[in-house]
């Protein structure tokens, strides 16, 4: 059975197709703003061509993120939590909580067998963490590889409850001859505490086998920051970009 | 219930009636013969300035929120109009829409900002109600008044009770008496016995009614329909015999549906409860739930201030019965009267910031009163009162077995922060998350 | 003295204070709470304060409040207040009340108690409603500590206090002089210090500190400032103002003159008496509703102080500030007093404030006359 699943975020599209549970095509691309359509079918058909597929083979589409409705063909349309946690079933059973913490939004549900007991999604206030960490490595010249790249101990501080103060500080300590490295690390240790706050406003909490994946996770200092902070050893998927899609595509081939 | 069962559902009868008498309360307080003030003594639970000749209040609340709603360009005018003059974005939306108002000197239609002749601020129920008479005073400089919400925690107390009572009453009883001082007109205290009684026959509708809500089955209404017709003869002040029929006739209908199973919602298969207000000028989240066959049964700040119910001591709920004072009380001077007024407790029976149970246990008495399966809690950045404790809320709402989620927004009476795109796709993760879908027709 | 270390070392302080004393240390969050009753009782009193701290937890329990507040609850739920045998908490703002609330749902072996202190403050009947709930906690401060609080307790607790109060606005008399012997940074410091030790032994290092202080030389003439807004629990700000020549002579906050601008005028009835302090103390936004007092109070200062201009500065989210804004900046334009308003959050962007700080004293400098010397025409 041929399935699909496209993941349309606010800065990047992913799509994955399925062929008897296994992933026969990926493909990634920027979600494109006004263009979104446009470049959804494009890294569509990107995907389908690595799997070696047509889309008239494909007997199911499921979309899901916040673009999902630009997925004019989809035959069904999900919401993020719900992908998400079939993506970490798929790789780890044993699940008990599920992170997707993506450009500008990071969603935590505990689950519970089939169960998703309860979900949070963050506070408008820590919302685009990674659209943030993205924008900042940008004014700093570096790329969101090498900003991801730094770790180690603190020698400054930039505020943790909101991103505009954050930015102020970051900018503060720049224009003071600060060490755009020291500045890059504060940055990545600030958003690990408002990512953990998100996580922590879950009531019921079962930090027993924790999956994170979306975008977020490629900037391994905020990872490693967020592991220190709320305590937990998480478990990445081997694609964790892909997750969102992965999980689509095979609530497609389940339904 | 049974998932996917169907049940009846039709048009409510009063809606047309509430239509009616709400472009009376608007005439009326257009009207330049009566002495038109702003706020309630809250402490008075009854329409106590239909006892002077030609007395008539306006609440900011209600119309701070038909701003938002009727016109978001002026609203945002008017909060603008506030924020230059140094109030804080984080103030109450109705206030800061009601006092950019002011200085913008028109209202959302058009018409002139309506002069008030005084203030009486409802107290501190939310810190920005007590302060909020003080702008009206500062503006046109006119009589303001003041009284306390008169709080302790734990089991009631006569010894604590007495001057409490006691403040409740002078502070009543010296605004009724410095109204009469000022604009000359004459208290009726005859008039104001008949309110009291006609006040009373409306708050036993009202329990009747949420008592309705809450134990049946389809339920009858829903508080989408409750709020259209909510404020009639409270917040929208009109006459007061017109107010006790009219709550006749909605309990009527009420009971009608429900011994014949009309449902609000034909496919209810999810009851939900919220806490405090909604966003006024975004109630579509309602109809868009009811897809999904949820059905909001409201808060207790729709269900008489949370005084519709309680519970008793063995646990099981139902409507409240107050402490009053006996019905054939002599009442024979305006202290007695304002007395019984006044209620036979200082501390009030029910409503926000009454004591600790409003923040633990009754929210989730609620919950049970409702049958509620979820609660759907929004939280404001702006204003305090309508927030106040609402995250905690959330956990003992959960062990209790509800599933719970938050939206985000700026207050019920402004619309900045309240992103409908997203508050949209949290319903559907939070029915999707339960494995409910939308049922397509 | 040191007082910023004592400030800083509160905690320690507090835990060495309940092992030579044995006694009960008792948290209080709102600034109307009487001291002098749980004093009485040989509690000691200390203020909760907020700090910056990094936080992860407090979104689970409270939304879009004050930094201090998500601070409180924050502190509480990592156990940093640990050592506390209760915690109160009186009418005022519902932030707070949430802050104590979460703090002591979290802890339930936590002694608690609610003082309702009328937000009315002025009615006849507000005084005998303030008098028996005084009464009331004063009753369960008994049962909780097992001891009874006599009148001579009372006595010599409001007499401390008094004291306490004497001593800071005898200090705080040492901003008003043209070259004030004490800055804004230390004073609120040594105010917040009060609000955390035990006041008799405070007052002994009050006493002692200021024949210190008398004897210390008057520093360069500065701009004179004056601070109103949301409470800041940290110097930071004050710092920065002197590091570039200026000075806080004078507050208008609760954890500054407010806290020790009135006493208690003894009376018999004793708790009467305290009611009656804290029911006419400068008034704070929430209980200052029933007629406006803070502007005209705040102005008074600013006269009084000879102020060269205001800063407002106001946490986000401080609702009653928000609220009572319009009616300072009114009063301060209607009589000429320059001011800046900004707000502010956890942490005070180091750039962004000096620039608001410097531009202000550029835009006041020019004018001011005592800059150009013309204070010596006073004889000083």
């Amino acid at each position: 059975m041929i399935t699909a699943g496209i993941d349309v975020g606010i800065a990047y599209t992913k799509a994955v197709v399925l062929k008897d549970g296994k992933v026969a095509g990926k493909a990634c691309g920027l979600s494109g703003g006004a263009k979104r359509p446009a470049n959804v079918q494009a890294i569509y058909d990107k995907a389908l061509a690595e799997a070696g597929v047509k889309a008239a083979d494909v007997e199911k589409v499921f979309a899901t993120g916040k673009g999902k409705f630009d997925v004019s063909f989809a035959d069904d349309r999900l919401t993020e939590v719900v992908t998400a946690t079939q993506a970490a079933k798929l790789t780890t059973p044993k699940v008990t909580t599920v992170i997707d913490a993506g450009a500008d939004e990071i969603v935590v549900g505990v689950v519970e067998g089939e169960k998703i007991n309860e979900f949070v999604l963050n506070q408008k206030c820590a919302a685009g963490l990674g659209l943030f960490l993205e924008s900042m490595a940008e004014r700093f010249d570096m790329t969101v590889e090498e900003l991801g790249a730094l770790d180690g101990p603190l020698s400054v501080t930039v505020n943790e409850g909101c991103v505009v103060f954050a930015e102020l500080d970051a900018l503060s300590l720049a224009n003071r001859g600060t060490d755009l490295k020291e500045i890059g690390k504060a940055l990545n240790e600030a958003c690990a505490w408002r990512a953990s706050m998100t996580i922590n406003d879950i009531y019921k909490q079962n930090k027993d086998c924790v999956v994170i994946m979306g975008g977020l996770v490629k900037n391994g200092a905020f990872l490693k920051a967020l592991e220190r902070i709320a305590g937990v050893k998480f478990v990445v998927p081997e694609e964790p970009v892909y997750a969102g899609a992965i999980g689509a595509a095979s609530l497609a081939a389940a339904s | 219930m049974a998932k996917g069962q169907k049940w009846e559902t039709r048009p409510l009868d009063f809606w047309n009636k509430a239509k009616e008498l709400r472009a009376g309360w608007q005439k009326s307080i257009e009207s330049k013969e009566k002495v038109v003030g702003q706020g309630n003594t809250f402490d008075l639970s009854f329409d106590w300035q239909a006892a002077f000749p030609a007395v008539t209040v306006i609440e900011d609340n209600p119309v701070g929120s038909m701003m938002q709603n009727k016109n978001e360009p002026y609203a945002r005018k008017a909060r603008l109009a506030s924020e230059v003059r140094g109030w804080g974005r984080e103030i109450c939306g109705y206030q800061g829409n009601c006092w950019g108002a002011q200085f913008l000197g028109y209202i959302d239609d058009g018409t002139a900002w309506p002069d008030r002749k005084f203030v009486i601020p409802m107290p501190c129920v939310c810190d920005q109600h007590a302060k909020r008479g003080q702008q009206a005073r500062d503006f046109e400089n006119m009589p303001q008044w003041m009284a306390d919400r008169l709080i302790y925690f734990g089991e009631y107390d006569e010894e604590r009770e007495k001057p409490m009572l006691e403040h409740k009453v002078y502070c009543n009883y010296r605004i009724i008496n410095d109204m009469e001082r000022i604009f000359g007109q004459q208290f009726d205290e005859e008039e104001c016995a008949k309110l009291m009684a006609g006040s009373k026959e409306v708050r036993e509708y009202s329990r009747e009614i949420s008592y309705l809500m809450a134990r049946t089955i389809p339920s009858p209404l829903s508080v989408k329909d409750l709020y259209s017709v909510y404020t009639i003869g409270g917040l929208t002040k009109i006459d007061p015999d017109a107010t006790v029929q009219f709550w006749r006739m909605v309990r009527d209908e009420v009971k009608w549906r429900a011994e014949n199973q009309i449902a609000a919602v034909g496919n209810e298969q999810f009851r939900f409860i919220e806490a405090h207000p909604p966003s006024w000028h975004y109630m579509k989240y309602y109809r868009y739930l009811e897809q999904y066959g949820a059905i909001c049964l409201g808060s207790e700040y729709s269900h008489g201030a949370g005084s519709n119910y309680e519970v008793r001591p063995d646990g099981s709920i139902g409507l409240r019965v107050d402490k009053t004072y006996p019905d054939d009380m002599e009442m024979t001077t305006r202290e007695d009267i304002i007395r019984v007024g006044s209620g036979a407790l200082a501390r009030p029976a029910g409503g926000f910031k009454t004591n600790e149970y409003i923040y633990r246990d009754r929210i989730v008495q609620f919950a049970q009163f409702m049958q509620a399966d979820g609660a759907l809690l929004a939280i404001w950045r702006h204003g305090v009162g309508c927030t106040l404790t609402r995250k905690e809320q959330a956990m003992y709402l959960r062990d209790a077995g509800l599933n719970v989620i938050h939206y985000e927004g700026s207050q019920p009476g402004d619309r900045t922060d309240l992103d409908e795109k997203r508050l949209l796709d949290q319903l559907d993760t939070w029915m999707e998350s339960q494995g409910l879908r939308k049922v397509t027709e | 003295m040191d007082f910023k270390a004592l400030v800083e070392n509160r905690h320690e302080y507090a835990k060495a204070w309940k092992a030579k004393t044995g006694g009960k240390v008792l948290g209080w969050y709102e600034p109307y709470f009487p001291e002098e009753i749980a004093y009485a009782a040989g509690i000691l009193p200390v203020r909760i304060l907020a700090r910056h701290y990094p936080d992860d937890v407090s979104d689970k329990w409270i939304y879009a409040c004050c930094y201090p507040v998500r601070d409180m609850v924050n502190q509480f739920l990592k156990g940093r207040y640990d050592y506390v045998d209760g915690l109160v908490n009186v009418e005022g703002c519902q932030w707070m009340y949430n802050s104590w609330e979460v703090a002591v749902n979290n802890n339930p072996k936590l002694w608690n108690h609610y003082l309702f202190l009328p937000d009315h403050t002025d009615a006849p009947t507000s005084k005998t409603v303030l008098r028996s709930e005084l009464n009331v906690m004063k009753g369960l401060m008994e049962e909780w500590t097992g001891k009874k609080i006599t009148d001579e307790d009372l006595d010599r607790s409001i007499e401390i206090h008094n004291k306490n109060r004497l001593l800071l606005k005898q200090i705080s008399e040492m901003r008003r002089m043209d070259r004030p012997l004490i800055h804004g940074a230390e004073m609120m410091q040594i105010v917040l210090a009060s609000q955390l030790m035990d006041k008799a032994e405070m007052n002994e290092i009050l006493e002692k500190f200021i024949p210190e202080l008398e004897a210390r030389k008057p520093g360069e003439d500065r701009i004179r400032l004056m601070l109103i807004g949301s409470e800041t629990w940290d110097t930071e700000l004050e710092e920065m103002v002197e590091a570039m020549g200026g000075d806080i002579v004078v507050d208008e906050l609760d954890n500054g003159t407010s806290y020790y601008w009135n006493n208690i005028i003894p009376q018999k009835d004793r708790l009467m008496a305290i009611g009656l302090r804290y029911l006419g103390r400068p008034k704070n936004p929430i209980k200052d509703n029933n007629w406006r007092r803070r502007p005209q109070h705040i102005f008074e200062l600013a006269e009084d102080y000879n102020v060269d201009g205001a800063l407002i500065v106001k946490q986000i989210y401080c609702h009653l500030h928000g609220t009572d804004n319009y009616a300072v900046w009114k009063i301060l334009r209607e009589r000429y007093i320059p001011y800046h308003f900004f707000e502010r959050d956890t942490t005070l962007p180091i750039e962004d404030t000096r620039l608001r700080l410097e531009s202000f004293m550029n835009m006041l400098k020019p004018g001011l006359t005592h800059l150009a010397g013309w204070h010596k025409a006073y004889g000083e």
